[in-house]
């Protein structure tokens, strides 16, 4: 199972990618809003982590792409901060299917990615 | 009085005053045609309506209550007030109650009447800039006279060039004292003044006072004295300050007319009653050949005369008149007993609130004694023989001390050590008591350039001592001095807990740690060369991000935030619970531009928190690596 995560924060990327790739997942990694795009370009993936507060373009440009631009129905988990119930909002409204909120514990993580990959 | 005449009267006092009659709970019953003019509303409108329609919102509930409680007593009530009309316009009213009580005593209606005095009100506020300006103006070429005078003393003088500067001093002194008076009083006669209430200590006081007072009659023969009453309440409130300035005017007239003499302050309880305690002050004042008398009978003129009135009398200062009416508006008394020329006696007394919700923990804080052997006391003093006396005292008190000689070790030793507080001899060689003083407050930083400072000195001039807590003195000892004072100065001025407690405490805290490897454990599967990749990858890329933070700061609140925002993930990681919540809040009032929040102090946290937590994850990495 392909998984993207796109989270600038590099230490926390990597707790992310260590953590899921011992889980069994292909993990792929983009640090910000261009690189997701272009990986999101050339392959498809079985679900989608983002931070919303990436660089270049923000998480919620990247679920309008995957959802409106390519029309795609990839489950997309939003990797929000405490103080962002705004965008929050927004992001489901664009599509989103879940968010956690750093810190998360990483087991949360994989209920919720195996919720959304097995529909 | 026939019934044509008493209509006339009536006609006469609606031409000039707003007349207004309302029931007990304030309905108003009756009102003539001036309120309904000034007011703007028609006596319809008026009548069956609550008093309370003319509320300004100035003045504050007490104010209200208080005015209630006097009518219900039916006592005739006399007070200024605003007034709010219906078009919100505001009135000033000289206003007077006079209540109705029936047989049995109780209020069953009142009537007040009212002038309409806003244009006397808006001149005293004219008038009392044009006074704030004018005595601002006066004390500015004055503190620049007192400066230069302070500096031609420094320079070589005779003996007469001293005499003739120490004039120059007093008259200066005068002056302030002058400008000083008149600002008060005027603040007193247009009811600007505001009491306090804290706590007083009467012992404290007189014994303040008469330490100053003999200090300042040194060249007369007169002896002072001061006796508290013990049944007084250790826990009145009242002005503290007010009250010492009236017993300084009262001292210093009493000094005014005594070369010889004796001068006691008397301090008893009067009356116990259940909220408060009636004080009686008695300053009585013997002296041999009088000079006074003709002072007196003005005196006496002036306590006799109306409460309002502030004409002055000859021979009598502005200081006195101040006296009388800091009384009068503390619903004190004061009286004038003349026995014989050379004996006089003057009493005020002055009624003191019980401290009835006492804070037990207050109280003992203030009362504890500070336990000498945890601090440290840092004492400079040039002399041999004092330096002797100073080890032999701190000795007795058992406080740990050091004791240098000069102004420059003083300097050097805090730059090394910490200390609780500076015994400060103001007369040393090479560098004087002032100058170090000043290179402490303004040089150091803090908390250094915060310690208690006790000046010590042989200095008897009042003027000079102001000079030196002016200088940023916490207290003055003047030499020669008694144990006991010293003792006293030095528990007075130390602050609660001393230097070694503070590092001790520092040392906990620092004990305590920020990081809690819960969360990276479960990220990493206790993975242990992983989670030592994630720390060291932490350890070398925070300190350029705190760098940047800092340099951003004042710069872009919005790059400030997208950093705070991203450090946050990683001190998530990490369970730094103080940095998570400090980052978040941080970046919430950035983006939402809150203006209240504490920027700068949060930022300062942030900043000092990541520093502790580097040290912390520098020792977790050595940690994991050694057993690898």
């Amino acid at each position: 199972m392909k998984i993207l995560v796109i989270e600038d924060e590099v230490m926390v990327l990597k707790a992310i990618e260590f953590k899921l790739k011992k889980s069994g997942f292909e993990v792929f990694t983009a640090t910000d809003g261009t690189l997701a795009l272009e990986q999101i370009k050339l392959q498809s993936f079985d679900c989608i982590l983002t931070d919303l507060m990436i660089p270049f373009f923000s998480g919620l440009e990247i679920i309008n792409h995957v959802r409106n631009v390519l029309a795609s129905k990839t489950p997309i988990i939003v990797l929000s901060a405490i103080g962002q119930e705004q965008s929050i909002i927004e992001a489901f409204k664009l599509g989103a299917n879940d968010y956690m909120t750093k810190p998360f514990s990483p087991n949360e993580l994989l209920i919720r990615i195996h919720k959304q990959t097995m529909i | 009085m026939p019934d044509y005449e008493l209509a006339l009267y009536k006609k006469a006092l609606n031409e000039v005053a707003h007349i207004l009659v309302a029931d007990a709970d304030g309905t108003i019953t009756y009102v003539n045609d001036k309120v309904c003019a000034l007011m703007k509303y028609s006596r319809e409108e008026l009548i069956g309506q609550n008093n309370k329609i003319f509320k300004s919102g100035f003045h504050s509930p007490e104010f209200y209550e208080n005015r209630y409680n006097e009518i219900i007593k039916g006592k005739i009530f006399k007070t200024n007030i605003q007034n709010k009309a219906k078009d919100g316009s505001l009135f000033w009213m000289d206003e007077t109650i006079i209540p109705f009580l029936d047989s049995e005593n109780n209020l069953y209606k009142y009537l007040t009447i009212r002038f309409d005095i806003t244009e006397k009100i808006n001149e005293v506020a004219i008038k009392e800039e044009f006074l704030a300006n004018v005595s601002h103006d006066i004390r500015t070429p004055l503190h620049g006279l007192l400066s230069i005078v302070q500096l031609l003393k420094e320079t070589s003088l005779n003996e007469q060039q001293l005499d003739y500067i120490a004039s120059i001093q007093e008259s200066s002194d005068h002056i302030e004292q002058l400008v000083n008076d008149l600002l008060d009083i005027f603040k007193i006669d247009s009811g600007k003044i505001k009491f306090e209430s804290i706590p007083l200590d009467f012992t404290g006081i007189a014994q303040s006072l008469t330490t100053i007072f003999a200090l300042k009659s040194q060249t007369k023969d007169i002896v002072y004295k001061y006796n508290v009453d013990e049944n007084l309440s250790t826990t009145l409130l009242g002005d503290s300050s007010r009250l010492k300035q009236i017993l300084f005017n009262l001292l210093e007239n009493a000094l005014k007319y005594t070369e010889i003499g004796r001068i006691v302050i008397e301090i008893s309880l009067l009356d116990n009653m259940e909220e408060k305690q009636i004080v009686a002050f008695k300053i009585n004042n013997t002296s041999k050949g009088s000079l006074k008398m003709k002072q007196d009978e003005a005196f006496v003129k002036l306590i006799q005369s109306d409460a309002k009135d502030s004409r002055l009398f000859g021979g009598i200062s502005l200081g006195l008149s101040i006296v009388k009416k800091l009384i009068l508006l503390q619903n004190g008394t004061l009286s004038l007993n003349c026995k014989t020329d050379e004996d006089t006696t003057f009493t005020f007394t002055m009624p003191y609130s019980k401290q009835l919700f006492t804070s037990k923990i207050n109280i003992e804080s203030i009362t504890t004694t500070k336990q000498p052997a945890n601090y440290k006391i840092l004492i400079a003093d040039d002399d041999q023989i004092n330096r002797m006396i100073f080890e032999k005292q701190m000795m007795k008190f058992k406080y740990n001390y050091t004791i240098v000689e000069s102004g420059f070790e003083v300097i050097e030793l805090l730059q090394k050590e910490s200390f609780d507080l500076i015994l400060l001899d103001m007369q040393m060689p090479g560098m004087n008591g002032d100058v170090v003083l000043q290179k402490i407050r303004t040089e150091f930083p803090e908390p250094v350039r915060y310690i208690p400072i006790i000046s010590v000195s042989a200095t008897i001039q009042v003027k000079t001592i102001q000079y030196i807590i002016d200088a940023g003195a916490n207290a003055h000892l003047s030499k020669p001095y008694k144990e006991a004072d010293l003792a006293e100065i030095i528990q007075k001025t130390l602050p609660n807990s001393s230097v070694m407690e503070k590092s001790e405490k520092l040392k906990e805290e620092q004990n305590t740690t920020l990081v809690n490897l819960n969360t990276l454990k479960q990220f990493t599967d206790e993975d242990p060369s992983f989670m030592l990749e994630l720390l060291e990858y932490f350890y070398s890329s925070t300190p350029e991000l705190l760098d940047k933070m800092e340099v951003i700061y004042k710069s872009n609140r919005f790059e400030l935030a997208m950093l705070l925002h991203k450090y946050r993930s990683q001190v998530s990681l990490l369970g730094i619970e103080e940095l998570i919540e400090l980052t978040k809040t941080m970046e919430v009032a950035l983006i939402e531009s809150i203006v209240d929040y504490d920027y700068d102090t949060s930022f300062d946290k942030i900043i000092k928190i990541s520093r502790k937590v580097l040290v912390e994850v520098a020792i977790i990495i050595a940690k994991i690596k050694s057993e690898l």
